[in-house]
């Protein structure tokens, strides 16, 4: 069973090229991203346990960081080899032969040039690490584990050159660009800070191209450090920081829970499920729709797992129930947005790490503002199959009964997780961990969907990969973050807002089409760690409360997904369902300015947001 | 001015704070003193941790620092002494008069791993603020006492005293205050102010367990680059503002406990059979600090100026 097909090609949604073929290396390496997941599966579960007997694992938390940062760069490591980094742009696949061509040499000699910096400024702060003596714990250097940064970045530069092309020709080319760019870095024929316009320029054209999206955001940081006479070690240094900090190890571990839904049966019983309890009425499918979408996305995070998994699950049921065809593309490609608010989702734990608000209350404040979005989005969707009145399926206890004992353990997901993290016995980390665990069990050993040996490796390693790309793209981004910090600029931004917007409404108002924009051509882990630090300080000044602030900037996120000309929803129904970016675009426009009422709603009464968590402070 | 001397100093005090107002007139007061000759730049608010300070000055990528002895110890573990052993300070004027006379060895050993010490500051006394009353060591035991994440050895110690310790991080102590985790934390009344912690932990047992001791610190190649006409002018201006900020926090301390006391927190006093329990268990941590966590030597020292000091001004027997 499963049921997704290839759902977990969601990193690689576009891939660059074609799969290389195996050799026995990467066997190793896909064992060791299972083997690494597994372990933070494992540590903090013995630490849940062992703490009850007032030993525990005092090293755990640590151990735990530093996982991260290896599952990180593995991850990454694979992610290169198979051609999966994510890009933002598409437009390779829109040039031909010779054009076709020479994109792929100039992205890659960006990409190889940006890259090999990336490995020599890590490389710089494992030596400065390793001068310093620091330790992890039981007298392990910690510069042992920090290695896995310019080593991961060394073979991935390599890769991209590799994956340049398939003659050598070309891929001496890339070599000779990236060369190229290397030496007018180092030995700069004209004063560095004329050269960093062109350097960014060369950069943007090198993303338009099909560059992935870390070294768009990972060569900005640095290019504009240069420019401050700063040196590149600091992007690596907000590197480490990040993907080491305590709170992170949630984002492999839900994502892996995930992972194991999306791969076991998982997504056809919740779809009966929904199906059985609400699709018996007018436009119930359509309410069933946005219930499993947001259900699903809930621990998926914002990554578009949801409608590569449940996309092609959902239209024959639309359709089946006489929804026009454009409707039907409409509701799946909107719904599959849908969840980002809810527990345990991800870019909502990565917020809160953010802007240092409690993981819980931001979870709280977000309950309202989801239920709004999923009851309008539901709402359209019934009005949208007023017509489709026949071939009904009347309602059967008997059915809605069996169909939801069979997926009793796929709904109680939440509520494990929830348990967890409110139960007052484990840390939020701790409880992403017992979930993933808790999904493993429910796929391997009470559905007995996936085999241990057989598919537990494969579908962690997918997961790995997934969390490699998204940690790739987290860490330089915080370093394109601290170059902002570096110059000052929330504070110049909060100082401006302060003198031209007196009034928070005309804040809040521009900050929505501004989103808007942003969460259409922006990764959203990464839009979260370079925006959300500039938003805070203004927010602050014009008295916003954090949470209300997080739940704005996730809702117009959400919406972002569905923005044209390039929004992620898009591109993944366009390719999952097989129809042309036009068709998806269009079949999504009513349901977009639907769900823009509803954020504009959010934004404009507060009381949506903070109703439950004032309530129960 | 290309000559110019950028200082970028980094703080985790939030901006607005008086420790923030009091950098920013200290700023004022160099910018006065070296005309375009030095530019310090303040980044107030840097709420990543204090090591990954330490690493951005290593990556040059800030140049100086406020830290406490947390984060000045991941460069020398000397500074530790002044921060890291429970009760062996008593009140301000033995912190003070210690940090006086063992300063020039702890700045030479900043000094050689590169760092010039521009002022020291202190952030008032840790204190066990607890869901439940408690008064004797023995009734914190039955309870679980938060320890900060990143220190191993730290949760050993309190381990082989008979707590039951939870490492987590700071934003984590207000939710797991709030589940029950944890029930016990032993932080400075302003931070247990400022971060609500009084809401969920109502009792203060009113016990000096260790002070929160820091400097300010500036690369020395950076600092090198100053005339030294210069640097001796902006040394003293440091010194005058680290005198301000040092009165100001410490009545800031006092202040904390006065506004939590209106809203429901129980200061519970400590009477001499307890105090003797409390120091009876802080003398068993020492054998277990002295090395792995402050070095022998140090450790040796800050206890017999200690002596020496408590012998002249009759603080008692330790
Ligand atoms: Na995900
Ligand atoms: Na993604």
């Amino acid at each position: 069973m499963n049921p997704g097909g290839k759902n977990s090609a969601v990193i690689a949604a576009l891939p660059t090229g074609e799969a290389a073929p195996r050799r026995w290396w990467h066997f190793g390496e896909d064992l060791a991203l299972a083997l690494l997941l597994a372990i933070m599966v494992a540590l903090p579960l013995a630490e849940i346990v062992l703490r009850k007997f007032s030993t525990g694992i005092p090293s755990a938390p640590d151990f735990l960081r530093h996982l991260t940062l290896l599952v990180g760069m593995v991850g990454g490591v694979v992610a290169a080899r198979d051609g999966r980094l994510l890009a933002l742009a598409t437009a390779p696949a829109l040039l031909r032969g010779r054009w076709k061509g020479f994109a792929l040499v100039f992205s890659t000699g960006v990409g190889a040039a940006v890259t090999a910096f990336l490995c020599v400024a890590s490389l710089q702060f494992v030596l400065q690490e390793r001068e310093a003596g620091g330790v992890l714990a039981y007298g392990i250097p910690l510069w042992i584990v920090q290695v896995a940064m310019p080593a991961g970045f060394g073979i991935v530069c390599l890769r991209l050159i590799w994956r340049a092309a398939e003659t050598w020709t070309r891929r001496a080319f890339s070599l000779a660009l990236a060369a190229a760019f290397i030496l007018a870095a180092i030995f700069p024929p004209v004063a560095v800070p004329s050269l960093t316009a062109p350097a960014l320029a060369a950069l943007l054209a090198a993303t338009a191209l099909g560059a992935p999206i870390f070294v768009a955001l990972g060569g900005a940081a640095m290019i504009l450090f240069w420019g401050r006479d700063v040196p590149i070690t600091a992007v690596s240094v907000e590197h480490y920081g990040l993907v080491t900090n305590p709170a992170l190890p949630s984002i492999p571990l839900f994502t892996l829970a995930g992972y194991f839904m999306a791969e076991s049966g998982a997504s056809q019983r919740l779809v009966r499920v929904f199906q059985a309890l609400v699709g018996w009425f007018r436009g119930g499918p359509a309410i069933a729709t946005a219930l499993i979408c947001a259900f699903f996305t809930s621990f998926t995070g914002g990554s578009g797992v949801t409608i590569l998994a449940l996309g092609a699950l959902l239209m024959p049921v639309l359709i089946a129930a006489r929804f026009s065809e454009r409707d039907a593309l409409g509701l799946v490609t909107g719904a599959g947005s849908l969840g980002i608010l809810l527990p345990p989702c991800l870019p909502v734990i990565l917020y809160a790490i953010l802007a240092k608000v409690d993981i819980k209350e931001m979870f709280i404040a977000g309950l309202v503002p989801a239920v709004l979005l999923i009851g309008m989005t539901g709402a359209w969707g019934v009005w949208a199959g007023r017509k489709a009145t026949e071939g009904q399926q009347p309602f059967n206890l008997g059915e809605a009964g069996r169909a939801l004992w069979d997926a009793k353990w796929e709904l109680m997901l939440p509520v494990v997780s929830i348990v967890a993290l409110f139960g007052g016995w484990a840390t939020p980390v701790e409880a992403a961990a017992v979930t993933a665990f808790y999904a493993f069990t429910v796929a391997v050993m009470i559905h007995r969907e996936l085999g241990v040996l057989r598919d537990c490796p494969r579908v962690m390693t997918e997961a790995g990969v997934l969390v490699g790309g998204i940690l790739l793209i987290l860490g330089v981004a915080l370093g394109l973050t601290n170059y902002m910090v570096d110059a000052q600029i929330p504070d110049r931004l909060a100082e401006w807002a302060s003198i031209h917007v007196q009034s928070r409404w005309v804040f809040l108002l521009g900050l929505n089409v501004a989103l808007l924009f942003v969460g259409s051509v922006v990764e959203i882990y990464a839009a979260i760690v370079v925006i959300v630090p500039l938003l805070l300080p203004i927010g602050a000044q014009l008295g916003i409360d954090p949470l209300h602030l997080g739940i704005i900037f996730l809702a117009n996120m959400e919406l972002g997904f569905l923005c044209p000309p390039v929004g992620l929803n898009l591109l993944l129904a366009s390719y999952r369902l097989n129809k042309p970016m036009f068709a998806v675009t269009r079949a999504v426009l009513p349901l977009l300015g639907v769900r823009f009422i509803g954020v504009l709603l959010i934004t404009y009464v507060p009381w949506i947001t903070l109703v439950l968590p004032h309530w129960l402070r | 001015p290309a000559d110019t001397v950028e200082i970028k100093l980094a703080t985790i005090l939030p901006v607005g704070t008086s420790g923030h107002q009091n950098l920013m007139e200290m700023r004022a007061a160099w910018q006065k003193a070296a005309g375009p000759a030095v530019k310090l730049t303040i980044y107030a608010g840097m709420a990543e941790g204090e090591p990954l300070l330490v690493k951005k000055m290593r990556a040059r990528q800030i140049n100086a620092a406020l830290l406490t002895a947390v984060g000045l110890s991941e460069i020398d573990r000397s500074v530790s002494s002044l921060q890291l052993m429970p009760m062996m300070f008593r009140d301000w004027r033995e912190v003070d008069h210690v940090r006086e006379k063992v300063r020039p060895e702890l700045e030479a050993r900043l000094r050689a791993k590169g760092f010039e010490v521009l002022f020291w500051g202190d952030a008032g006394w840790v204190r066990y603020f607890s869901k439940e009353p408690g008064a004797y060591p023995d009734d914190y035991k039955k309870m679980k006492l938060f320890v900060l994440a990143g220190v191993p050895r730290q949760m050993e110690i309190m381990r082989e005293l008979g707590y039951q310790p939870v490492s987590l991080e700071t934003e984590q102590i207000l939710p797991a205050l709030t589940t029950g985790m944890v029930s016990v934390v032993p932080v400075p009344p302003f931070l247990a102010n400022a971060l609500q912690f009084n809401r969920q932990a109502k009792y203060m047992l009113d016990l000096n367990w260790a002070p929160i001791v820091g400097a300010a610190i500036v690369r020395s190649d950076v600092w090198q680059k100053i005339p030294p006409a210069l640097r001796a002018q902006l040394q003293a201006i440091a010194a005058a503002a680290s005198e301000k900020i040092r009165t100001q926090t410490r009545a800031e301390d006092d202040d904390a406990i006065v506004a939590m006391k209106k809203n429901g927190l129980v200061v519970q006093s400590v009477t001499p059979p307890v105090l003797a329990a409390w120091r009876a268990l802080a003398a068993r941590s020492y054998p277990m600090i002295r090395g792995p966590i402050v070095p022998p030597e140090i450790f040796d020292r800050v206890q017999g100026v200690l002596a020496e000091f408590r012998a002249a001004h009759g603080g008692g027997p330790p």
